[in-house]
């Protein structure tokens, strides 16, 4: 049976810095019929990722890759229709960490050292391979870096389809160069962020969210944290059915206290959206929410990859049954946020 | 404004929530959310008997045309009622079944798929 876990915390300032990868960001306001200027300009539907088929595992190892990509840049990768559960999925994060997950078969092929995966039992049919890419001996010459090359490369060739995002820390454009003149075997395909939006134009209720107000609910009071994020929930999942206490299909309604708005804008993007981008809007969705009377509060989730081989702090991720792996921010004018975290059944608890 | 921080972990949910699809093998039927709701309930009463009927399956979101819906269940009646849809196989007379895709604790979680989202991305550039 999944399990629950999640947290909550009540904080005033906020890093953003779970190294999770992400996939999907949703913003919902309340208060507002369409997304205001200030969010669509730094929309991250402005970015763009790309897709690389059958790339070998053995080219993100490769010391001029890790000299002129990876440690001039954020690079996030992550392979694409591999699942956690039963294929091999790897991830490279821009700690200049390469993440291997494989099962056992593989894991005695590949002949590289690893843990075995928490989530499998006593016998262990999951291994995790951690490669640190920007140790010092992972360099031409080492035994470590001609090891690693080797079982890669030589031993068992493997290949995968492969997302990445890359952001050059000082902008210029001559490094992507690099990276398709490294890669020029392979064809690099430029993917957009989709966009989609659910607006809610008619008058609705949402609930209502006092400065200050304590996490831990009083006994007898209608609203506690839990109601609050299932609330986010219906409208991230678009619910259309109404409902209350004398209806048949449904005895959900919004947790009191709540108040009417004039509508609701849900802006999700889809695609491997950096966590700098995240910071912006953040930032922008905390002006915003200062700044206009209409908007009680505001909500950020941020939805990582299913089958990620790992989500908080670099920690192991599984799958069970719904491999969850988010977070949502909720925004209120007061400069305070609560920050929920959603944590899978084969998660460890950050 | 200095607030106080306060760190809360919540381990054991009121609800879970469930994203089923109810495949009728092609025959067409006229479902609204009611007559969905109708048919968890008579697959319960089918298998738990008046007990598994008087667990409170909410419908938080329902698609006519494909039958897919998003339920809020109970978390101590989540087994009843998982067991109860999948053992479900006949209406008015005709076969069906409940597919369950996706179960979680939380709601946020079921708005998205990464695994069809990715699958789509390598069909696209096929």
């Amino acid at each position: 049976m999944p399990r629950l876990l999640y947290l909550c915390e009540n904080i005033n300032f906020i890093v953003p810095n779970a190294n999770i990868k992400l996939e999907k960001v949703e913003v919902m306001l309340p208060g507002c019929e369409s997304l205001p200027d200030v969010i669509q300009d730094i929309s991250p539907d402005l970015d763009s990722y790309y897709l690389v088929k059958r790339l070998p595992v053995v080219e993100l190892v490769k010391e001029e890759f890790v000299k002129e990509i990876l440690r001039k840049g954020h690079f996030t990768g992550i392979s694409v229709g591999t699942r956690v559960d039963n294929h091999t999925v790897v991830a490279v994060l821009p700690s200049g960490h390469l993440i291997l997950s494989v099962d056992k078969d593989l894991y005695q092929e590949l002949g590289l050292s690893g843990k075995p995966s928490k989530y499998t039992g006593r016998n262990a049919t999951r291994f995790v391979v951690e490669i640190d890419l920007f140790n010092a001996n992972h360099s031409n010459g080492k035994k470590q870096y001609n090891r690693v090359l080797w079982s890669l490369k030589d031993r068992l060739n493997l290949t995968f389809n492969f997302i990445f995002s890359w952001e050059p820390i000082n902008e210029e454009k001559v490094n992507f160069m690099q990276l398709t003149r490294l890669w020029d075997k392979y064809v690099l395909e430029d993917l957009s962020i989709v966009s989609h939006t659910i607006q809610k134009t008619q008058t609705t209720v949402v609930p209502k969210l006092s400065h200050n107000q304590s996490l831990v609910s009083t006994p007898g009071d209608g609203q506690d944290v839990s109601s609050i994020y299932e609330y986010i929930g219906t409208i991230s999942c678009d619910a259309n059915q109404v409902g209350g206490p004398g209806i048949y299909s449904s005895s959900y309604t919004c947790p009191e206290p709540c108040e009417e708005v004039k509508g609701i804008t849900c802006q999700r993007w889809s695609g491997l959206i950096s966590s700098e981008k995240i910071k912006q809007l953040l930032k922008a969705l905390r002006s915003f929410v200062k700044s206009d009377a209409f908007v009680p509060w505001a909500a950020l989730t941020v939805h990582g990859f299913d089958d990620s081989p790992v989500s908080w702090w670099r920690k192991e991720h599984g799958f069970h049954k719904n491999g969850c792996n988010l977070y949502t921010i909720l925004i209120l004018p007061d400069d305070t946020y609560w920050l929920y975290m959603a944590i899978g059944t084969n998660d460890e608890c950050p | 404004m200095e607030g106080e921080f306060e760190r809360i972990v919540l381990k054991s949910p009121q609800y879970h929530y469930m994203m089923v699809q109810l495949d009728l093998f092609g025959a067409k039927a006229n479902f609204d959310s009611d007559l969905f709701k109708n048919l968890i309930v008579k697959a319960l009463k089918g298998l738990h008997g008046d007990v598994g009927g008087s667990i409170a399956v909410d419908i938080i979101r329902f698609e006519k045309k494909s039958l897919k819906s998003i339920l809020r269940v109970p978390s101590i009646g989540l087994v009843k009622v998982w067991s109860a849809l999948t053992l479900y196989s006949s209406h008015n007379d005709k076969p069906c079944h409940f597919k369950v895709s996706k179960v979680s604790p939380h709601l946020p979680s079921l708005s998205v798929n990464s695994r069809d989202f990715t699958s789509e991305l390598l069909l696209e550039k096929v």
